[in-house]
């Protein structure tokens, strides 16, 4: 058994031992998460030092399983996966040991489900076989679905049956079309669910806009970008404090990782074909995201629609189509993962003190709670952007990719970022600044010492990318040159045989040339300009 | 005569005697249900010893060939799994009702259904039909002292009645074209020339809707949801499964051999097309558990017609593997309501609030099963979705399976309302769940079995994929 599926299968195998563990030791019941969750993460370590930048997916393994149907278990990591996985464990560990004294009833179950989530998420993450992702991909929404709607707030069964319903119902429109590439992929003979497979397509340009049509609504409502991004603020609102931290640090990263590893490789002419609606709907979720934001009274609805101002940024670097661009998404998916988890995290733990979300409650909390205080600051101007923390790199490689495609939505989405600092601060000044106007607030203990160590990791990685993101970047960078030459589709139709003739409806597609297919856009800046960039931000 | 060809049927026989004189002798009843499942693994060990041989009988009227193998298997499974819950069903309310006929009736039931799907001949199909339908009749109404068991036998019986008229209207003017009643005469008949006979259309037709009531498809579906709440639960765990695999086998065959040249695919699409929508609509608005699972089998019915539909044996034998799932599903979730249910009302959504507090386990596995029912992986109700809705796109069924994957996502509802209420409403206290642990842990085998099918068959279809893909080419 190699490193990938130990990673995938040990929660899961401690979730079921959690399950069956005697009730009358419930008290051991968080021990055994946290070390689990602890082997969890050093085995993930291995893949940080072991993976080689540019030598494609590594740790593969490949078993036979469906051959009927040319299904087998194959996992394997690269550089886009690679910090998705990393981050995977640390939140899970975090959330274990976050929730020590949140969750008092049902220990046994919650503990499982969250390590049931690692499974099908890091699972998801590393499948490089349609099929075993989408099984993860469906799998892991049943421990959330407990997860919120056991531990969650009052309405926290109209949010999780709610959060299903849209997940499922993306999904199996993305089945359908997951079907229809397979019987397309084995011709007469038996078809293959194998990715690298699905790579080699050539896939007919008139069936293309509808099968990127199928997978961009399952990720886009996972992601999730504006207009399916209603679930979410109910989602977060009543999920518990380590159930958001899980949501919005990696569920959320599968919609947007589905979109690069599936979504537009696969089909780059459908990926074209919906371009500018994604453009629009990327800045319109930044925009929207951020002024709704301002209007939330509470802390953590106010967090989840910066989530969906943040992840529109993701899609946004996604779609410049460069280097600079995508390793700006990549890295932000992961600087969400971080700053927002930790907002989570923070919210959490000063709502386990009051039993209050409403930012009306608080005010002045800065002269009882100042550790809590620097790091809620810490956090929230990492979510701003400001230099020196992640969130600036991400933005800033971001912007940068954007504004080589399209300036326009660029600007709009730069200026997007002063609204974004605009909430930020004044939720920091209502909730920490001023005098105390509640007398309840003045006898708030600060941080324990198990939630100064649970908010550590992210405080430290907050600078870390902020300040010397090279590793990461490096990582990455390979990988996504070799995504960016399948996602860029007139380079496809170029080396398309020639007696294939473009059909018709490529020539439907929108290009920037209407008069020709085969003109190279302006953006698809050569390479080696890119790189330089890239490393040079770091 | 070739008794090979019926000797699983032959055991079912002596079981059926062995068990009316055992109960004579002993008096008691405690062991019953479990002979009769240990009969049902007797006749399910002959099929599997004989099950690479094709046997010929009575002139060519029984073919048991790997086909009817195959399905012969599924049936013992579903019938399996429906006695182990009536035998354990004995503990409880219904002590008295599931004594030797009870069993006598379902094993005599299991023949009939034999009869369906190694039957090669439009007679012998129909005295299946007879032999499978009146003894669910009978068990429908089995509970005497309840008026709703017996207003659930009369109606299933009248609407039974029906349809073995259609069948019979059918066989008449199938023969009247064809001159033929085996499939081999039909199928050739059909192909030279008589699909041009407007007799054969009907006849056809009619063929088909005598066993689209049996599986309840819409808009033949009517009495299964009065039926479903009317009749003791074993009952309907048995006929919930059983029956359909049996007259889904039946329709395949037909399809496959002697209609092949008929499009009746229109039929089966149009079928389909309406269960999924009727039954999953209708399906929302239940807060009865029967009730609900009564909707859900008429959508699952249009899930396997996609199969129908895609006409071929690899379609075919997808189908297969959706019923063997299906079985261990069905009959899983309807064990479960027999372990919950009181004899003085009704088993709801009220009921089972709070279950996952006061009775883990036989909440997990209904969760399992609902979970396995709305399509969910790693369970087995994914991997048949896929499969059936894949072999229906190969042959170019776009559309339905849209429409299969949108009522798949409608599903996802009303199966979760149930695990909602297990998991996340409180507990009433008021309502007290009868079976008291020793009688819910009679439910421990038959639970278990059908959770590990659900399981097994979801995270490893490979084997049995390709045991029903062979089985079912020797069909062509």
């Amino acid at each position: 058994m190699g490193l990938l599926s130990f990673l995938i299968f040990f929660p899961a195998l401690i979730g079921v031992l959690l399950l069956v563990w005697p009730n009358e030791r419930q008290h051991q019941v968080r021990t055994i998460a946290t070390a689990a969750s602890a082997v969890q993460f050093i085995a993930s370590l291995w893949l940080w030092f072991g993976f080689i930048p540019g030598s494609g997916f590594q740790f593969t393994e490949s078993i036979d399983w469906i051959t009927r149907y040319g299904i087998g278990y194959r996992v394997g990591v690269d550089g886009i996966s690679l910090l998705l996985v990393l981050l995977t464990t640390l939140l899970t560990i975090i959330a274990v040991v976050s929730s020590f004294s949140a969750i008092q009833t049902g220990r046994k179950g919650y503990y499982a489900s969250l390590l049931f989530l690692e499974t099908g998420v890091i699972g998801a993450f590393v499948a490089t076989d349609v099929f075993l992702f989408y099984v993860f991909w469906e799998a892991m929404l049943i421990p959330m679905y407990f997860l919120i709607g056991i531990w969650g707030g009052d309405r926290r069964i109209y949010a999780t049956v709610k959060f299903v319903l849209y997940t499922m119902f993306g999904s199996l429109l993305m089945l359908v079309a997951i079907l229809w590439t397979y019987q397309y992929s084995g011709g007469t003979s038996g078809g293959t669910f194998n990715l690298f497979d699905w790579y080699g397509l050539s896939i007919p340009a008139t069936a293309q806009p509808w099968l990127f049509a199928a997978f961009a609504l399952a990720f886009a409502i996972k992601v999730p970008m504006f207009p399916f991004h209603t679930w979410l603020p109910d989602a977060h609102v009543e999920a518990p404090a380590a159930g958001s931290v899980m949501l919005a640090g990696v569920l959320l990263k599968l919609g947007t990782y589905g979109f690069l590893r599936f979504a537009v490789p696969l089909f780059p002419l459908g990926f074209e074909y919906f371009a500018d609606t994604l453009w629009v709907l990327a800045v319109v979720g930044i925009v929207y995201g951020a002024v709704m934001t301002l209007i939330q009274d509470d802390i953590k609805s106010l967090v989840a629609y910066s989530s969906v101002s943040h992840l529109g940024f993701v899609i946004l670097g996604m779609m410049a189509l460069n280097l600079v661009g995508a390793s700006g998404s990549l890295l932000q998916q992961v600087n969400h993962g971080i700053s927002t988890g930790a907002l989570f995290l923070l919210v959490g733990m000063i709502y386990e003190r009051r039993h209050t979300r409403k930012i009306a409650d608080y005010g002045g909390i800065f002269a009882v709670m100042p550790v809590f205080s620097i790091a809620f600051l810490i956090v929230a101007l990492s979510s701003i952007g400001l230099p020196g923390t992640n969130g600036f790199v991400g933005e800033f490689l971001i912007l940068l990719g954007a504004f080589r495609t399209r300036p326009i939505p660029a600007t709009i989405s730069a200026l997007a970022i002063i609204l974004a600092a605009g909430y930020m601060l004044w939720l920091v000044r209502r909730v920490f600044f001023g005098p105390i106007v509640h007398t309840v607030n003045e006898t708030i203990r600060d941080l324990s010492r198990r939630e100064l160590v649970t908010l550590l990791p992210l405080v430290i990685l907050i600078f870390w990318i902020g300040i010397y993101p090279k590793p990461f970047l490096d990582r990455i960078g390979p990988d996504l040159q070799l995504w960016l030459s399948r996602a860029r589709p007139q380079e496809m139709i170029q080396v398309a045989p020639k007696e294939e003739p473009a059909p018709a409806a490529v020539r439907k597609i929108p290009q920037h040339s209407p008069d020709t297919t085969l003109v190279p856009r302006r953006d698809a800046v050569p390479d080696h300009d890119d790189v330089a960039t890239a490393g040079g931000v770091g | 005569m070739n008794l090979f060809s019926i000797a699983p049927e032959i055991i079912l026989t002596a079981g059926v005697l062995f068990l009316m004189a055992w109960e004579i002798a002993t008096g008691g009843r405690k062991n019953l249900g479990y002979l009769a499942a240990l009969v049902i693994v007797a006749a399910g060990v002959m099929v599997i010893t004989q099950y690479d041989r094709v046997e010929v009988g009575f002139s060519g009227m029984v073919l048991a060939d790997r086909f009817g193998h195959f399905f012969r298997l599924i049936i013992y499974l579903a019938g399996l799994l429906a006695t182990l819950t009536a035998a354990s069903a004995w503990h409880g309310e219904a002590r008295g009702v599931f004594g030797a006929e009870f069993f006598s009736l379902l094993l005599v039931s299991i023949i009939g259904m034999d009869l369906l799907v190694i039957g090669a001949n439009l007679i012998v199909v129909f005295l299946g039909l007879e032999i499978l339908s009146l003894p669910l009749y009978a068990m429908a109404a089995g509970r005497t002292q309840s008026d709703e068991a017996v207003e659930a036998g009369a109606k299933y019986f009248l609407t039974g009645a029906f349809a073995s008229g259609f069948l019979l209207f059918g066989i008449a003017l199938v023969y009247g074209a064809t001159g033929s009643f085996t499939f081999e005469g039909i199928g050739n008949a059909v192909s030279q020339g008589a699909q041009l006979d407007p007799l054969m259309w009907v006849g056809g037709v009619l063929l088909l809707i005598g066993f689209l009531f049996k599986i309840a498809a819409v808009p033949f579906h009517a009495w299964a949801p009065d039926v479903y709440t009317g009749a003791p639960t074993p009952t309907v765990a048995f006929f919930a499964a059983a029956p359909k695999a049996a007259a889904v086998g039946l329709l395949l065959r037909l399809s496959l051999t002697a209609l092949v040249d008929l499009p009746m695919e229109t039929v089966f699409w149009a079928v389909a097309w309406l269960s999924m929508l009727v039954g999953n609509l209708w399906a929302l608005r239940q807060r009865d558990l029967k009730r609900l699972l009564a909707y859900s089998g008429i959508a699952h019915i249009g899930y396997i017609l996609v199969g129908v539909c895609a006409k071929g044996s690899a379609a075919a034998g997808a189908v297969g593997f959706y019923l063997m799932g299906y079985a261990a599903m069905t009959v899983g979730a309807f064990a479960v309501v027999c372990a919950i249910e009181s004899k003085d009302r009704s088993t709801t959504l009220d009921t089972v609030a709070g279950l996952g507090r006061r009775r883990p386990a036989i909440a997990a596995a209904l969760t399992l099963f609902m979970f396995a029912l709305t399509g969910i992986p790693p369970t087995v109700g994914f991997a048949g979705k896929f499969v059936v809705f894949s072999e229906a796109l190969k042959s170019g069924h776009l559309g339905l399976v849209i429409w299969a994957v949108m009522f798949s996502a409608v599903s996802v509802y009303y199966y979760l309302r149930v695990v909602v209420a297990m998991w996340m409403w409180p507990a009433d206290d008021s309502i007290s769940i009868p079976a008291g642990k020793r009688g819910i842990r009679g439910y421990a085998l038959v639970l278990i079995l059908a959770s590990a099918i659900t399981l097994i068959l979801g995270v490893y279809p490979q084997p049995f994929l390709k045991i029903a893909a062979e089985s079912l080419f020797w069909l062509l």
